[in-house]
């Protein structure tokens, strides 16, 4: 069975084209993406993210149909993010799922981002019952998965770690291509000098505006004065968030006993975060699992492959439903695929 | 209220597109429906979108956004039709 996958939830668009094979192999036949940067300085905007994507998303789509090789009749159901996310993009890229669901007469599903991130990562990796780091620019969450549904066991009580990272990117005006945290993860390897920065975990769960103010502080003032360089602060900034996202994917790994992580999110392909994770992970005998960009990004074949877990196990969206939604909670979803 | 009104008429080359076209967009509301109200419907191969607004402005942002989504939905049909 092949899905094609169209995902748009923030400023990556992508589609992907998943084949699952009646032995149980699972074929990524396409994957391609295209990704919106807004100019250093400045954040993506929902507005010009939407009109992005309308204005990549035809060319994108026929250049995996290309690299998979299929045309209309091979592909059996389309997927697509019905959130959480940006509502512009969002809608914008489901209005072309729909389009095609109804020119192809497909059936068309639509899937929860987070769960299309979980669901890539699990495959990619074979890891087969992990704690995941979800982390990215627009969500923080550790998940376990227990009796149907992935719950969520702690998460950010303000902004996403990445939306952190981000807009500490935009003050230091450091350029969003490829994208700002691989452009901190560069600068923080050049940086020694741990500047204070308050740790902020409550119980299961953690906290960052208060983090990006502080480091805003410093860039105001000592950066100025030239007491630390960019790169100190790039450092300190991840060593402290990292420490943070560490303690609490480890307390629930105490809390449903498993010794097993998987980190998702286009924070995930940071490898100090991996670096950090995997030292808290071998003290307890355990082992890491970690996606390259291809997947920790965002990207369609996710939603392709997560659309077809939901298909073969019942779950079609009638298409009156087809709508998009900006808040949709990972624990929202009945995983009928696992046992 | 609605004193600002826009109606729109779209013809296609068949029936099924126009109606492609109306039920894609029908799948999402209008965010303020307490100031625009929103029908689309179709006639035969003509697609027809009304609006009304408490007022202009409204009228004036939902219009360019519906008309961003359809030119983006007819784009769809004609690129990747199967006949």
């Amino acid at each position: 069975m092949i899905a094609i996958g169209f995902e748009g939830s923030a400023n990556k668009l992508g589609v992907g084209i998943i084949e699952h094979t009646d032995d149980g192999q699972v074929n990524i036949l396409a994957n391609i993406r295209d990704t919106y940067n807004a100019p250093p300085g400045q954040g993506f905007l929902p507005r010009d993210t939407a009109e992005h994507h309308r204005n990549v998303i035809l060319d994108v789509t026929k250049k995996a149909m290309k690299e998979a090789n299929v045309t209309s009749k091979d592909i059996d159901i389309i997927a697509y993010t019905k959130g959480p996310g940006i509502g512009g993009p969002l809608v914008s890229t489901a209005v072309v799922a729909r389009t095609l669901s109804l020119l192809w007469n497909k059936p068309i599903v639509g899937v929860n981002h987070c769960i299309g991130h979980i669901e890539m990562g699990r495959e990619v990796t074979k890891a087969k019952n992990p704690v995941v780091l979800y982390v990215s620019g627009g969500n923080t969450q550790v998940i376990a998965y227990s009796e149907k549904k992935y719950r969520i066991f702690g998460e950010t009580i303000d902004i996403a770690v990445g939306n952190c990272l981000d807009r500490f990117a935009r003050i230091i005006k450091l350029s969003n291509n490829p994208s700002p945290g691989y452009n901190i993860e560069q600068e923080a390897k050049k940086g020694s000098k741990y500047m204070e920065l308050p740790y902020s975990v409550k119980g299961m769960d953690v906290s960052f505006s208060g983090i990006l103010s502080s480091i805003e502080n410093y860039a105001n003032n000592q950066l100025k004065k030239g007491e630390c360089t960019q790169a100190d602060l790039c450092f300190s900034l991840q060593e402290t968030v990292f420490a943070m996202l560490v303690e609490t994917t480890e307390r629930t790994m105490a809390h449903v006993d498993s010794n097993e992580v998987l980190i998702v999110g286009g924070v995930g392909c940071n490898l100090r975060l991996q670096e950090m994770m995997q030292s808290m992970v071998e003290q307890r005998n355990g082992k890491l699992f970690a996606t390259d960009d291809r997947f920790c990004i965002d990207n369609g074949a996710m939603i392709a492959h997560t659309g077809l877990l939901m298909y073969k196990h019942g779950s079609e969206t009638p298409f009156e439903d087809t709508y998009c939604t900006q808040r949709y909670r990972t624990d929202e979803v009945d995983i009928t695929w696992r046992e | 209220m609605f004193e600002h009104q826009l109606s729109i008429k779209i013809p296609f080359p068949e029936k099924k597109y126009a109606e492609i076209a109306a039920r894609t967009l029908n799948v999402d509301n209008e965010l303020k429906q307490d100031i625009i109200e929103r029908t689309i419907t179709t006639d035969k191969n003509v697609l027809i979108i009304n609006f009304e607004s408490s007022n202009a402005k409204s009228l004036r942002t939902s219009t360019q956004n519906i008309m961003e989504l359809l030119a983006l939905i007819t784009k769809t049909m004609g690129e990747f039709n199967d006949k």
